[in-house]
């Protein structure tokens, strides 16, 4: 996927009518707005700001407080910048930029929002509780206890239908993420949990070899109740501390990327929002037909 | 304070809910609190099971507290929602499989069922304070939502004027429910049928299985023993529970069950089946009343029991009485208050 727009090549129509952010990477410091990039693509048209040419950004994505300076005095646009340390919101700040970005949790009381350095963009993964788990299996044909081992990543073709069907899971690597996201009650190593921040027994189980692991999980498939909490936390930590959605749509919204439709109907799109109720449910579509007849564009809420 | 109880309007029914939130207002209001009832309708049917549930998350509710008390009323969305749960949409719980949960394995069904246990996992979790009317309802919470909450009972309608006999024997054996698969009472009727003592019952209530109970009772040769009187006044249902030996309450997994607690406080003992749910709560073997295994048979020898030995009646009935004669509604009041502090 190209993450930065060439303004020198030809652009479509539409893209023209875009709003243009432009990224002002410092040397060594683009990785950490990437992953961003992709999501944030979705609202506009992403450039260097060093090659924006003659397109007029709408909004400024910085990786390093050191490079707010290379800005003119006053930024031609909101500026979010990427903050690492308590002495750099202050300067940050007087450097006009709008939004602070960061990937340390100490910073977010402060006003910072989260940019988890390892995250995953929870909304395309509807959470799963046990009870339907259990009814998946059941109209798959699987097991009443179906306990699973992922390594590494998940097969793309299949596995995560798995993961969202598995009475709990022992996982390690990259698919705890999926995992979590799921609502699937994790089982994984020592390493995993430091790594992601999980909170032990929380929002996983940590075990210390792979027999005793098998084991956790199996005594969790068997107990409802502890299932259904790991369950519930393990979701809740994906949402609040490993979601990449979250400061893509804050980037969005703050530096004027995505429209902020007002009213009732705007309204009704945030409690769904705040419900994490999927795009595409059957409850987001019963919503849009009930108030189509009350929008101008005959149902024009995302709803 | 201000505090609006938010429930579930069912037009055209009046049950134990609907008293539970009348007597709830009544209680704020004795306490010195403004209290209304906010109910919005709800369908119970797979594709609109969530409308009201949405339409709860955009009503304006200003007052200082909001006390839901079931499925979908706890959508409310307030700072200081204090919950008083007693059921959730059960179909898409404990009642899978059963004839009336219309949650099948389609996928139209599974989504439906991921979005409603997601949601009420979220709903549940905003509240400031989680009460149940029951264990078993805060068991069911705890085994599917992964949430806790604690126990908090209240008094059954007419606790006031429910006192026990002052003398005699019990005349009858009396089972007030209203008419409806889930309270079974055909169970009434069959043990009435298999007992040895010929002793008089009555089967009180309302309900759409009235036709086929009186059918029932015909064919099982009771029409001489057994009266269904419909529905009873207060006044008359007050004596019924008085004059009686026991009481049949065997509905299939009660939420609570306020039938037990009326017959208690008239000293009364229960007879009930191992599956009755928050009844069991209450009924313990033995010593406020005879858990028994559900057959006809069973039932049926469990009130000879009692007809016979009037002094284990009169024993069981005083102990399940001195369960319930402190519950209080200033009681209730101050524990769903007490954890929403101004």
């Amino acid at each position: 996927m190209t993450v930065l727009d060439d303004p020198a090549a030809a652009g479509s129509a539409g893209d023209a009518e875009r709003p243009v952010l432009a990224l002002l990477a410092a040397p060594g410091t683009s990785g950490r707005a990437i992953p961003l990039l992709g999501l944030l693509g979705i609202h506009a048209r992403v450039v260097s700001w060093h090659r924006r040419g003659a397109l007029v950004p709408d909004g400024v994505l910085v990786t390093s407080v050191d490079s707010l300076r290379s800005l003119s005095t006053a930024p031609p646009a909101p500026v979010a910048v990427w903050v690492k340390h308590h002495d750099q919101i202050d300067r940050a700040t007087e450097d006009g930029a709008a939004l602070l970005l960061t990937a340390n949790p100490d910073l977010v009381a402060r006003g910072a929002v989260l940019v988890p350095p390892v995250a995953i963009e929870v909304d395309r993964w509807p959470a799963v509780a046990p009870l339907v788990r259990r009814r998946r299996r059941e109209a798959a044909g699987l097991p009443a206890v179906h306990v699973l081992r992922v390594e590494g990543g998940v097969e793309p073709l299949g596995g995560e239908r798995e993961l969202a069907m598995a009475s709990a899971a022992v996982v390690s690597g990259p698919a705890t993420l999926l995992a979590l996201a799921l609502g699937t009650p994790v089982v994984t190593s020592p390493e995993t949990v430091r790594r992601l921040g999980l909170r032990p027994g929380r929002d996983a189980e940590v075990a210390g070899g792979p027999d005793e692991a098998m084991e956790r999980a199996e005594a969790i498939a068997h107990d409802d109740a502890w299932a259904a909490a790991l369950s519930r936390h393990a979701r809740r930590r994906a949402e609040d501390h490993l979601d990449l959605g979250r400061p893509a749509r804050e980037v969005a919204r703050r530096l004027g990327l995505a429209p902020s439709p007002a009213g009732a109907v705007a309204r009704v799109d945030d409690r769904l929002a705040e419900l994490a109720t999927p795009a595409g449910s059957p409850t987001r579509a019963r919503v849009a037909d009930a108030l189509a007849v009350l929008t101008a564009d005959g149902g024009g809420s995302s709803a | 304070m201000d505090v609006l109880v938010c429930a579930t309007q069912v037009p055209f029914m009046r049950g134990g809910l609907e008293m539970m939130v009348e007597n709830l207002v009544g209680a704020l209001r004795d306490a010195g609190h403004r209290a209304e009832a906010v109910e919005i309708p709800a369908a119970w049917d797979r594709d609109r099971l969530l409308d009201a549930a949405t339409a709860w998350r955009m009503v304006p509710l200003d007052a200082d507290v909001v006390i839901p008390v079931n499925f979908p009323a706890y959508y409310a969305r307030h700072p200081r929602k204090v919950l008083w749960l007693a059921h959730q949409h059960r179909a898409a719980y404990d009642g899978l499989g059963q004839p009336w949960s219309d949650l099948d394995l389609s996928e139209a069904s599974l989504e439906v069922h991921r979005q409603v246990v997601d949601w009420d996992t979220r709903v549940l979790g905003e509240c400031i304070s989680r009460f149940t009317i029951s264990g078993v309802v805060a068991q069911r919470m705890q085994q599917y939502n992964g949430l806790k909450a604690t126990p908090l009972y209240q008094p059954p309608p007419l606790a006031d004027q429910l006192k026990p006999r002052t003398a005699g024997v019990g005349s009858h054996i009396l089972c007030p429910t209203r008419l409806e698969a889930n309270k079974r009472p055909g169970l009434f009727l069959d043990a009435m049928a298999s007992m040895g003592e010929a002793v008089d019952g009555v089967l009180a209530g309302k309900g759409s299985l009235a036709d086929e109970l009186a059918a029932s009772a015909e064919r099982l040769g009771l029409a001489d023993r057994v009266s269904l009187p419909g529905f009873v006044p207060d006044d008359d249902l007050v004596e019924l529970f008085r004059q009686a030996t026991a009481v049949v309450y065997a509905p299939y997994d009660e939420d609570y069950g306020f039938v037990t607690l009326q017959a208690f406080l008239a000293g009364v003992p229960v007879v009930t089946t191992d599956d009755s749910g928050g009844v069991l709560e209450w009924v313990e073997h033995e010593v406020t009343g005879l858990v028994t295994d559900g057959t006809p048979g069973a039932m049926g020898a469990a009130l000879d029991r009692l007809v016979r030995d009037p002094d284990l009646a009169r024993r069981l009935g005083a102990a399940g009485r001195d369960r319930v004669k402190d519950l209080r509604w200033e009681h209730v009041v101050a524990t769903l208050l007490g954890g929403a502090p101004r």
